[in-house]
């Protein structure tokens, strides 16, 4: 009776440990892409002080950190540069007006709306809040 | 098991583990040289503030891009010698893993020098991860860190994830840990002999008047990205591996089949290779 006994707790053991691996094999995908999620872009914000502003109304618009920024009424119209098909960071082209990405060939006009594929989106226009004599933009992931 | 086909083989898989220690050695060399936080200035030191590191970091790219065609050569031998009869299923498709993982360790190296192609290069890499159904996302950070952490992942993943497994795998695959002396001094000499002549190229910090393009070896996949969804930049690398894998279980016309839509996609891959600088990189 005590082999079977122990046999019976031996299997019984054996049994748990093959439940509680499985069930580690099944969350572990779920809590590594939990952590994933959360490691996703943070927020970023770009600080445009009176100088920048100054000279973006000055040369009709200024590259700063990944947007480009005019003026418009005093108040700054920022456009993101990262391009909508995938990812690259497009470049004023003062020749055509507008903007081109380098990597695909994507064109946008100097409103963001796009003109040319590959991309089929327009440039985002991250949000912009007054902070003293300053202004912040404030980036989300998909727009940095 | 069938005898390998008539005509010469090549050593070309001892000759890729010589070049993959070469690799892998002169990368535990520049190591301490880089600073992912400061990517493009570490490399401009080495190419000329420290003297003959400008050789080991040639030495590491013409080392990883001879083992990326002695791994290439080795598959091709082994195809048209009939080397499905000669390995098992299992081992065949672990080792159709060495080039896809070659791919991402040198996209990753070119990556990290932090200029603007590299740049570019970076994110469109997010880019297609991201286009991936509920993995994406998730993947990308994976590989490459959060968007806008810089190069911390990518530089932990060159130098140990990929480089780890593609010696594992090589060493799986042949059966050795460490190439043969021969393998060495070809890979070791041959490299340093390019390197000597060829300069590594590591362009400006920001993009110039022209467009950008990836590292040689992906500028089809580049191309086909002018023209196809995002999502063809890993469809097609995913139909090549799994083709290749493939060539492990089919015989006969299916197998003949396998390879002309293997070489429909290589051939595919050049063409837009061609379109792309036709373009003058879009």
């Amino acid at each position: 009776m005590a082999t079977v006994g122990s046999r019976s707790r031996r299997e019984f053991l054996d049994t748990a440990w093959r439940w509680v691996a499985a069930a580690g094999a099944a969350l572990a995908p779920l809590g590594v892409l939990g952590i994933l999620s959360r490691a996703g872009g943070r927020p970023r914000e770009i600080v445009l002080d009176p100088g920048i502003l100054e000279r973006a109304a000055r040369e009709g618009g200024v590259a700063v950190e990944g947007v480009y920024v005019r003026v418009r009424d005093g108040v700054p119209d920022v456009l993101s540069l990262r391009c909508r098909h995938l990812g690259c960071r497009v470049r004023p082209d003062p020749a055509r007006g507008g903007f081109e990405c380098p990597c695909h060939g994507s064109r946008y006009g100097l409103d963001g709306r796009v003109h040319s594929g590959p991309a089929r989106s327009d440039l985002l226009r991250p949000a912009v809040r007054r902070s003293g004599d300053r202004w912040i933009v404030e980036l989300g992931a998909d727009d940095d | 098991m069938i005898e390998p086909a008539a005509g010469p083989r090549c050593r070309c898989g001892d000759l890729a583990l010589g070049f993959l220690a070469v690799t892998v050695l002169s990368g535990v060399a520049l190591a301490p040289l880089y600073r992912p936080e400061a990517a493009l200035e570490s490399v401009e030191a080495i190419e000329a503030g420290l003297p003959w590191a400008w050789l080991l970091r040639a030495v590491h790219g013409f080392a990883a891009l001879g083992f990326l065609l002695a791994t290439v050569a080795h598959l091709v031998d082994a195809v048209r010698a009939g080397g499905r009869e000669r390995l098992p299923a299992g081992p065949w498709w672990r080792s159709t893993l060495l080039l896809p993982l070659a791919v991402l360790a040198m996209l990753g190296g070119f990556v990290l020098r932090g200029d603007a192609e590299s740049l570019a290069a970076l994110a469109v890499w997010r880019g297609v991860l991201e286009t991936i159904p509920l993995l994406g996302a998730p993947l990308a950070t994976l590989l490459l860190g959060p968007p806008g952490a810089g190069f911390g992942a990518v530089t932990a993943h060159h130098a140990g994830t990929f480089s780890l497994l593609l010696w594992l795998i090589a060493a799986d695959h042949g059966r050795r840990m460490w190439p043969t002396g021969r393998s060495w001094a070809v890979a070791l000499l041959s490299s340093a002999a390019i390197a000597g002549v060829v300069p590594l190229p590591l362009g400006p910090a920001e993009p110039t008047g022209v467009g950008l393009l990836g590292p040689w070896y992906l500028l089809g996949l580049q191309g086909m990205l002018l023209d196809l969804p995002p999502a063809t930049a890993w469809l097609v690398p995913v139909f090549l591996a799994g083709g290749v894998g493939a060539l492990a279980h089919v015989q006969g016309r299916a197998r003949t089949a396998t390879l002309a839509a293997l070489g429909a996609l290589l051939a595919a891959w050049v063409g837009w290779t061609v379109r792309l600088l036709l373009a003058g990189a879009g």
